[in-house]
């Protein structure tokens, strides 16, 4: 019976496979237990942790050149790069974990990166922060301010 | 099976993957995401992992993007390895492939400072295609098999464990997080109604969560059997409409792991009977 088992079949085929496997098994069941990955050991919780409605949530709406780019209409790479990248970076930004010139290097990034392929009248990026609220199934905003402006000047 | 049969098998299964993988690469480049289309980004996060960790401060991947023709050699290698392998058939360009993949796939969750696992699959998937034996091949397809198996199975235990699965505000609450700015940008569009209906029907959205982890649960049979992959197959499908429908999320580069599912021996059939008529 037990001679049937993958595993058994790898080992009798390649004992460094079956190294590579019992590796990897043993690494997921150790960071299961740590709840925290390493790559190659990846974990997969699919949204697994216990999320609850929030009274306000923040996001963010970019414009260049006075045009908001609708991240929702993007490939989702695209999106991920410009949404993602943003979030973090003003994370990081917010608790002074990065530099002003590094700062000032990722805004130019950004802009670069948003602005290609689009016909733009100026070198202006205008970074508004949102709070919403979810009111009968769709957000309110309750406000929106001008965050970061980056005018073409950058490092 | 015949040594020849099994060596068409094969053959076949290499067009499939590398003709996914290829789809992928290209919709990647009309994405803009490739290397030389990030415009030279920066790697501002730090990296906890240790692999990650290590990449980073090689200053390897920061070398590649900040140049922009190194950026467009890797682009245009990314592009032709999966072609070459199609039409040459030869290992060295599965091999190079999946470690310009790899590459491709740090580069992208440093920058974003995401560890997104969405490359994973097509990165495992070019893995068995590094030998040319039977033996070898097939258990590396296996591997790749169990490896489905786990994300999906081990993703239900998660929900299952954590209590995530009976909570009754959890897909309403992921969709307020997640959509926020599809419900602003897009309000009227088709998914932005989808959330809206499962954000304020908290009981159907509950029993969507509840249908997701049984679906996510039932690949764990494919520990034991090969007997079900046909349903495993059409549940991954059924997982990778409704994810994009109700979550927004594309799963087009997880999808490629599904072809382990198939039974190479019925589609091997169908397209000979499909090529004599």
């Amino acid at each position: 019976m037990w001679r049937k088992l993958y595993l058994y079949q790898v080992f009798i085929h390649s004992k460094f496979l079956f190294a590579v496997f019992l590796l990897a098994l043993v690494g997921t069941i150790i960071a299961a237990y740590r709840t925290q990955e390493q790559f190659p050991i990846l974990l997969y919780g699919m949204y697994s942790l216990k999320e609850y409605p929030q009274s306000s949530y923040t996001t963010y709406r970019i414009e260049i050149s006075g045009q908001p780019i609708v991240l929702s209409s993007l490939p989702d790479a695209q999106h991920e790069l410009i949404q993602t990248t943003l979030g973090h970076a003003i994370d990081l930004k917010k608790s002074n974990l990065i530099s002003e010139t590094e700062w000032k290097k990722f805004l130019k990034w950004l802009f670069t990166y948003s602005a290609d392929m689009r016909v733009i009248d100026e070198n202006v990026m205008t970074i508004y922060e949102l709070i919403c609220h979810y009111s009968n199934g769709k957000p309110v905003i309750d406000s929106e301010k001008q965050v970061y402006y980056y005018d073409g000047s950058g490092e | 099976m015949t040594a020849q049969e099994s060596k068409n098998y094969i053959h076949l299964r290499g067009s499939f993957v590398f003709g996914m993988l290829l789809i992928l690469v290209f919709y990647r480049l009309i994405s803009s995401a490739l290397l030389s289309q990030m415009n030279s980004p920066l790697f501002l996060f730090p990296q906890t992992e240790w692999v990650y960790a290590a990449v980073l401060k090689s200053g390897f991947l920061q070398y590649i993007t900040a140049h922009y023709w190194s950026a467009a050699l890797f682009d245009l290698l990314l592009l032709a390895t999966p072609l070459l392998f199609l039409l040459t058939r030869l290992q060295i360009f599965a091999i190079l492939f999946t470690g310009l993949l790899l590459t491709y796939y740090f580069t992208f969750n440093m920058v974003t400072g995401h560890h997104y696992h969405g490359l994973v699959g097509a990165i495992l998937m070019t893995i068995p295609f590094w030998t040319k034996n039977e033996k070898p091949f097939l258990l590396l397809w296996d591997a790749v098999r169990y490896y489905l198996l786990y994300i999906f199975a081990s993703a239900a235990l998660w929900k299952i464990l954590q209590g995530s699965a009976f909570h009754a505000e959890q897909l309403p609450a992921i969709l307020q997080m997640q959509q926020l700015q599809l419900q602003l940008e897009l309000p009227d569009s088709f998914r932005a109604a989808i959330t809206q209906y499962f954000i304020t029907h908290g009981t159907v959205a509950h029993i969507v969560l509840l249908l997701n982890t049984i679906l996510q649960l039932s690949f764990a049979i494919g520990f034991a059997t090969k007997k079900y992959d046909k349903f495993l197959l059409a549940a991954f499908i059924v997982f990778v409409i409704s994810n994009y429908a109700v979550m927004g999320i594309m799963s087009a580069e997880l999808l490629v792991l599904a072809l382990p599912l198939l039974n190479w021996e019925w589609v091997s059939n169908k397209l000979a009977i499909s090529s004599v008529d």
